[in-house]
């Protein structure tokens, strides 16, 4: 059943995972070649726009994380989930088989990314004291790639109730954060929520960390 | 009136006047800046004399106006660990040295301020002839008991350093960067020891100690085209790896080799020979590299964890309508 799941997925967005595999293929080279002159000149200039072209990694893996999740569960929205229904099988299996399906989708996105990184590496004449780092920065792209894709699937797959819930939950939580604004000025609710979800062990501070795929 | 009258009366009435008219403007004028200096004078005495003693160490004292006293104590303890770390028992001169930071009125009409603080930090015996600084400091540098000990470290490393001789001051420029952290100027040493793209730069790095004497502003270069040198920041953290190395004392045998090389100071503060000092200097920084990628066991283990439970929490709310 997951192989039918994984063809069926696969029709309905080759075309976005070809895209966005040659997007993944192409970023490594140019983040590389634009900066890359001759035998190492210029290293501190390189490194910076190194890491500022790094900042491209987690947006990259945002964009095919909320695409790829869209795209899934989008025959399902537009069929009212009557395939789903027809089908004998319980509605958390259908969702596990559509997240594995998805998983599937992702590979060719992260292969890519591993390709273009060892081709962007593999002729540099690497001065005494850099590294390379093509097979961990991509390790580290498709773990964020994963969770980003879990978080964005989770909000397709949720029903509109759940959403509705989410909404009004968030629009709440705004409300009171207002409140406790004109309480006491020093108490900012959402920047301690970001915070906390930004800095260890939340959720998406690995996304801030470097994202070198050449470093000292 | 004849036209020789007139350029007769323009010629030698004129300069009088205008003469006359821009001496008054002058004297006006210190008037005006010796009773602004008076206000400011008085201002600073009112606020010095305002200030409270808050603890006292070995040598040292600490006073504060009300805002900062809270900290007070805990700057003097981290601010006199540090001192000794670098400089041992060692003050910019004889008789001690005074650094006051004050913050709060500014030098401007735009806004109004509330009322001036300070900090201050003494070494005894606070003499005529002692140290003496007391710049008006952002309020940020006086936030908490770290910044507040870094600025006045900042503050104590100009003084020592122009202590010093001048040659060590012609080759750290920029003075002792204490301002920031050991973790972020080591860093910064760093970066710049492993970047620098001149070719006795790289040479530095793969471990030619003669380009790393060169490269630091130590030596002459045997090469015809040994390239860029590296910034002053490495040249200070070189020196307190110096420091460092060498221990108590190192600081006062720093200018014992009067009339010596740059080098010869170090290596006499560091207490070993100048090779051995570019090399365990080089060796450390290239030790601080970073021993894995963009990926550590901690990432991993997050980005699973955060992943396994957003998938079973997406198993669990999803529903057909």
């Amino acid at each position: 059943m997951l192989k039918a799941m994984i063809r069926l997925q696969w029709k309905a967005c080759w075309h976005i995972v070809v895209t966005l595999s040659a997007a993944a293929l192409a970023l490594p080279i140019v983040s590389v070649r634009t900066g890359w002159r001759g035998t190492g000149e210029h290293l501190p200039r390189f490194l910076i726009e190194l890491q500022l072209w790094g900042l491209f990694y987690p947006a990259m893996a945002a964009v095919t994380a909320v695409v790829l999740a869209a795209a899934i569960w989008a025959s399902d929205r537009r069929g009212h989930h009557i395939y789903a229904l027809l089908l004998p099988i319980p509605r958390w299996r259908y969702v596990l088989l559509r997240y594995l399906a998805g998983l599937g989708l992702l590979l060719p996105v992260v292969l890519a990314l591993w390709i273009g990184a060892v081709i962007a590496t593999a002729s540099l004449d690497m001065p005494p004291g850099l590294r390379q780092f093509p097979h961990s920065l991509t390790a580290k792209f498709a773990l964020a790639l994963l969770l980003l894709f879990g978080l964005a699937f989770a909000a397709a797959a949720a029903s509109r109730r759940a959403l509705g819930i989410g909404f009004r939950l968030l629009g709440l939580f705004v409300a009171v954060h207002v409140a406790v604004i004109l309480l006491d000025p020093g108490t900012n609710l959402i920047w301690r929520v970001v915070s906390a979800l930004a800095t260890w062990p939340g959720p998406f501070a690995p996304l801030g960390g470097r994202w070198m795929l050449i470093d000292v | 009136m004849s036209k020789l009258t007139l350029l007769a009366c323009s010629v030698l009435g004129l300069p009088a006047i205008v003469t006359a008219q821009d001496a008054s403007a002058w004297r006006d004028s210190a008037y005006r800046i010796t009773a602004e200096l008076r206000v400011v004078r008085d201002s600073i005495a009112r606020e010095e004399s305002g200030m409270e003693e808050i603890a006292r160490r070995p040598g040292l004292l600490v006073s504060a106006t009300t805002k900062y006293q809270p900290i007070a104590a805990e700057v003097l303890a981290r601010f006199d660990s540090t001192r000794r770390r670098w400089f041992g028992e060692a003050f910019p001169a004889a008789e001690g040295f005074r650094i006051v930071l004050r913050t709060g009125d500014r030098w401007s009409t735009r806004r109004r301020g509330g009322g001036e603080h300070s900090l201050m930090i003494i070494g005894l015996p606070d003499g005529e002839a002692a140290s003496r600084v007391s710049p008006l400091v952002r309020e940020s540098e006086l936030r908490g008991p770290e910044e507040a000990t870094r600025s006045f470290l900042d503050q104590f490393g100009r003084m020592m350093m122009g202590a010093t001789g001048a040659p060590l001051q012609r080759w750290i420029p920029t003075g002792i960067p204490l301002m920031i952290s050991d973790a972020a100027r080591r860093e910064a040493a760093m970066y710049a020891l492993v970047t620098g793209d001149g070719p006795a730069q790289r040479d530095c790095v793969t471990g030619v100690l003669a380009a790393c004497g060169y490269v630091l502003g130590l030596r002459e270069s045997a090469t015809p085209d040994p390239g860029a040198k590296y910034l002053p920041l490495a040249r200070a953290d070189l020196l307190l790896t110096a420091l460092d190395l060498g221990g108590p004392g190192a600081w006062d045998r720093l200018p014992d080799a009067p009339g010596a090389s740059i080098e010869a100071h170090l290596a006499a503060a560091a207490g070993m020979p100048p090779d051995s000092l570019l090399a365990r200097w080089r060796n450390g920084l290239l030790a601080l590299r970073p021993d894995h990628g963009p990926l550590d066991v901690p990432t991993i283990a997050i980005l699973l964890g955060w992943s396994g439970l957003v998938l079973i929490g997406a198993l669990g709310i999803a529903r057909w309508v």
